[in-house]
């Protein structure tokens, strides 16, 4: 039977009959998770433990006893590392002044690291040393260091020594020397001269392994909550000793109930996710077209005749085959050239996260579309028109790998990954249905605010247009028109008058006027041309309404080669200020803003970026940005960035930095998108160290298709 | 059920103008998709209770074509596949929606479209087993959370249990019972063959994934 008797069979018969079930769990790989304490670092109740969560995982806890309540996000940066970012809520924080209300909810940022010293062995404990709010304004500043080690599977004991907080209760003197005083100021110092200083006194507590599920826990602080339980009388502590208990209700929840030093009833909600595994297991997608043989040369030498490459009009006729058969993937082929053995097409991919699958769709198709003579696939991933790189795959090995054991691994070898040469003048046939090319969207979209200090969540949604006409290849004129019609982002307080002497321009300070007037808004509108002067540098020229604060003119280049793990780049803008009702006109501030950038991932999926330059508001300085990256596209990144601008100046927080999350959808949804959910989590919308947010830079929209993004995912180029 | 609609109607009011959006541009409006998707799954999670409709002999009778009807019945899947291609000593047969399964000479060697499946294998031979005795290894090849392959190994006895007479689609066959039981990492598991007229598979259940089930995989339609 041919394949099209096939394919005209496969249709008589009623679409198969499927429900899949919404979740399988194959291969979940959760592994088990020490419980959580009340800042959402591993540990008892309010104390530390020597423990570490599993390589790579990402917690967010809720926990709150009298009047604190606790937000934390947690991940664990390497085996041993981690950090955590806590937003901490306070009620009645006045109460002791008379003015006790609703709105005087005390709110603090704080951020923590923790370095596992000591692994659990047979006799020795894990050892665990901790800095906590060891940046912000140091209210909950504390160091320690703790150990735990079971002493049967279901019993494990943790004792430990804290300074600072942890030193309040009980105290055996101050080993060390005195520690500095709390430097409120504007926070965001590390407050060296008061590590490990000042009295230090010893915690204990237990956790006995009730049931499979349940948990009970006992401890001895060492924190006196001197401020909560005197000055501001925001909670009693009667006495040292908290007891609770907890729940793991699946493998990502668990609740915890506890009495807190004797006078308080508390909870805790600890939510788990492992990012290096998707929550449905896999990926549900279609299948693929399978690999079409070729005849033995001998048994059909016709159909081995290089003679095809001498018809006219055989480039689009080849073009049109391939994309009847990529359509139902989200992929597009472009163009393509050919010579002798060898066909180069050019892809678009509008689906797949995993750049691998693109490859191995295309290489597929190409098997049942290449007349029997081509033995070499050059396939070109394209983005924004412009190639991103090269995958050069023999015919032969997909032919006689497809049903072969480790099949990836062993393709992988025999494949050639590159960059493409620039396309101009080699001799391309263009896919002649594509240019101009219109897309349009208009939807809904949800915009939130995050831990702001006077509110914990702002948000708006409302209603989005977007819009893009690609002229030829690399050419874009795209726009994004956004509507709000509820939320109370607009609530915002405007900005405050700043109470330094030389206040910077207000380059981002101003956010709240944007969000009141903005209706609707135009959030870009912009041409934009990306080029390929040289197999190893990309380029972009972006003219317009650049983003929602300000229009210009942006430059960049980057210079990458494919399998290199270095790159480098540069921007150069000129912007104005655009007015608050992000129309059409302009305010009169404007500069000149530009930085050079350095990319590395220094080891595998840690990757650092540095940026040093001009900002929005003249200030001279550099970004430094850490990111842990998973192959299946999870980002958790910090950043900071130090400029010229004075602390002073600056304002609260002294300087700018905060926490980056990037979810792909597929991991949340396990069906194929290349969608990204991204937010940051930073200090206030301040004026220092802000970069101009110009869509599509060059680095993040094509390494993704470099030796190291298709090696990630390589596993998924037979899927 | 009329809770989970209740929460898939809470995320559809959430995201406010879900049937209002539009345009050609399907990248676009990557949240909207993602609520449409969570909503999907929830409705389709109260459906799935219902089993899925069999074919009849008399509906499979006007097929000419050759048929195989496979079935997961942990995931209450119920495909039936047509010739759809072949490679080497594989052939692979497929759904009208773009779902396939492979065999070797018989022998399932790697699904597609299923969600979790055999990326490639490592099987013994339609003739060891239809031998019905002896031991042998056998491995699958899977895509973990994180997009790495992970093999999963077994080691597989045989055993016969003789003869059996099955009744596919309403039709009764004759058959040679075979079953392989193996273990592993991932425990145990047990495959089994109904041989016909010698060696032709006339039925099998083999494992797809431990975690999600068997595929039993019954020749409906023979060639014509």
């Amino acid at each position: 039977m041919t394949i099209l008797a096939a394919r005209k069979a496969r249709l008589l018969v009623a679409t198969s009959l499927i429900a899949l079930g919404a979740h399988h769990a194959a291969f979940a790989e959760m592994a088990p998770a020490p419980g959580l304490n009340t800042y959402g670092v591993p540990g008892l109740l309010d104390m530390p433990s020597g423990e570490a969560l599993p390589d790579g995982y990402l917690t967010t806890s809720m926990a709150g006893f009298g009047s604190t309540l606790r937000t934390t996000l947690s991940f664990q940066i390497s085996p041993r590392l981690s950090a955590s970012f806590r937003y901490t809520g306070v009620q009645h924080w006045n109460r002791t002044t008379g003015l006790d209300n609703q709105f005087n909810t005390y709110y603090d940022r704080s951020f923590d690291v923790r370095y596992q010293i000591l692994t659990e062995g047979q006799y020795r404990p894990a050892v665990t040393v901790g800095l906590q709010d060891f940046l912000g304004t140091g209210l909950l500043s504390a160091e320690y260091i703790a150990a735990t080690k079971h002493i049967s599977p279901r019993l494990k004991l943790t004792g430990g020594l804290g300074w600072g907080r942890l030193g309040s209760h009980g105290d055996i003197g101050s080993p060390l020397g005195d520690r500095d005083p709390v430097d409120v100021g504007e926070g965001g110092k590390v407050n060296f001269g008061q590590w490990f200083r000042g009295p230090v006194a010893p915690f204990a507590g237990v956790e006995w392994q009730a049931t499979d599920k349940l948990s009970l826990k006992a401890e001895y602080s060492s924190d006196a909550y001197e401020l909560e339980d005197e000055k501001r009388q925001t909670m009693e502590l009667k006495n040292p000793f908290s007891f609770g208990a907890e729940y793991q209700v699946n493998e990502n929840l668990r609740l915890g109930g506890y009495y807190m030093y004797g006078s308080e009833v508390g909870f805790s909600a600890q939510f788990t996710m492992n990012p290096g595994a998707r929550p449905q297991g896999n990926v549900n997608d279609t299948a693929p077209d399978p690999v079409k043989a070729r005849p033995a040369r001998a048994a059909d030498p016709e159909a081995w005749s290089p003679e095809w490459v001498t018809q006219p009009d055989v480039g689009p006729v080849l073009i049109e085959n391939l994309n009847k058969r990529l359509k139902a993937d989200g992929l597009l082929v472009e163009g393509i050239r050919y010579q002798g053995d060898t066909v180069r097409v050019t892809v678009r991919n509008d689906r797949y996260d995993a750049e691998a699958q693109v490859i191995g769709r295309v290489a597929r198709a190409m098997t049942n579309v290449m007349p029997a003579s081509v033995e070499r696939f050059e396939i070109v991933p394209v983005v924004n028109g412009i190639p991103a790189s090269q995958v050069a795959v023999r015919r032969s090995d997909v032919e006689q790998l497809e049903f072969a054991p480790d099949a990836a691994a062993q393709l992988r070898q025999r494949v050639e990954i590159g960059e493409a040469d620039p396309l101009r003048g080699t001799g391309m046939v263009m896919n002649p249905d594509l240019y101009p090319r219109f897309r349009w969207n208009l939807g809904p979209y949800l915009r939130a605010s995050l831990f702001d200090p006077e509110a914990p969540v702002r948000a708006e949604v409302g209603a989005r247009l977007t819009a893009s006409f690609e002229l030829a290849p690399g050419q874009l004129l795209s726009t994004s028109i956004a509507q709000p019609l509820a939320g109370n982002l607009d609530k915002g307080d405007p900005p405050s008058p700043s109470d330094s002497p030389n206040p910077p321009p207000r380059v981002r300070s101003n956010v709240s006027l944007y969000d009141q007037e903005g209706a609707p808004a135009i959030e870009h509108l912009t041409w934009a041309w990306y080029a390929h002067p040289t197999a190893t540098i990309h380029t972009r020229i972006t003219a317009g309404y650049l983003e929602r604060m300000f229009g210009g003119v942006s430059a960049e280049v980057l210079w990458k080669r494919s399998d290199s793990p270095f790159g480098l780049g540069a921007e150069i803008n000129y912007v104005k200020q655009r007015d608050f009702d992000q129309l059409f006109g302009f305010q009169d501030y404007d500069t000149v803003t530009g930085h050079v950038s350095g990319y590395l991932e220094f080891a595998h999926g840690y990757h650092a970026q540095v940026d040093v330059g001009r900002y929005l508001a003249g200030d001279i300085g550099a970004t430094l940005s850490l990111n842990r990256e998973f192959d299946n596209g999870w980002k958790v990144g910090v950043f900071a960035t130090k400029t010229d601008m004075s602390a002073e100046d600056f304002g609260e927080g002294s300087y700018d930095k905060g926490i980056t999350l990037s979810i792909p959808f597929t991991w949340s949804l396990g069906t194929p998108s290349r969608d990204v959910a991204s937010t940051t989590l930073r200090s206030l919308s301040r004026d220092g160290g802000a970069r101009l947010e110009v869509e599509g830079r060059l680095y993040e929209t094509y390494r993704d298709y470099d030796t190291s993004g298709l090696d990630g995912q390589w596993g998924r180029f037979w899927k | 059920m009329s809770r989970l609609a209740l929460r898939a109607a809470a995320l559809l009011a959430v995201a406010g103008l879900t049937l209002a959006a539009c345009g050609n541009d399907k990248s676009a409006a990557p949240g909207l998709r993602a609520v449409k998707g969570v909503a999907a799954d929830l409705f389709k999670r109260g459906k799935s209770d219902a089993p899925p409709a069999v074919l009849t002999r008399a509906q499979l009778a006007g097929f000419n074509t050759p048929m195989l009807m496979a079935e997961v019945k942990t995931a209450n899947v119920l495909l039936y596949l047509v010739p759809f291609g072949q490679n080497g000593g594989v052939e692979t047969w497929a759904t009208s929606d773009d779902r396939t399964l492979s065999f070797r000479d018989g022998v399932l060697v790697a699904t597609r479209g299923l969600g979790p499946d055999i990326m490639q294998a490592e099987v013994p031979s339609r003739a060891q087993l239809a031998a019905g005795r002896g031991s042998h290894g056998r491995a699958y090849y899977y895509l973990d959370g994180n997009d790495k392959i992970r093999r999963q190994s077994w080691s597989c006895t045989l055993s016969d249990r003789g003869v059996e007479t099955i009744a596919v689609v309403g039709m009764q066959h004759t058959t040679r019972h075979v079953v392989e039981t193996c273990t592993g990492e991932g425990g145990e598991m047990t495959n089994e063959y109904w041989f016909e007229g010698g060696g032709y598979v006339r039925k099998s259940k083999e494992l797809i994934m431990p975690e999600w089930g068997y595929a039993e995989v019954s020749r409906v339609v023979d060639k014509p």
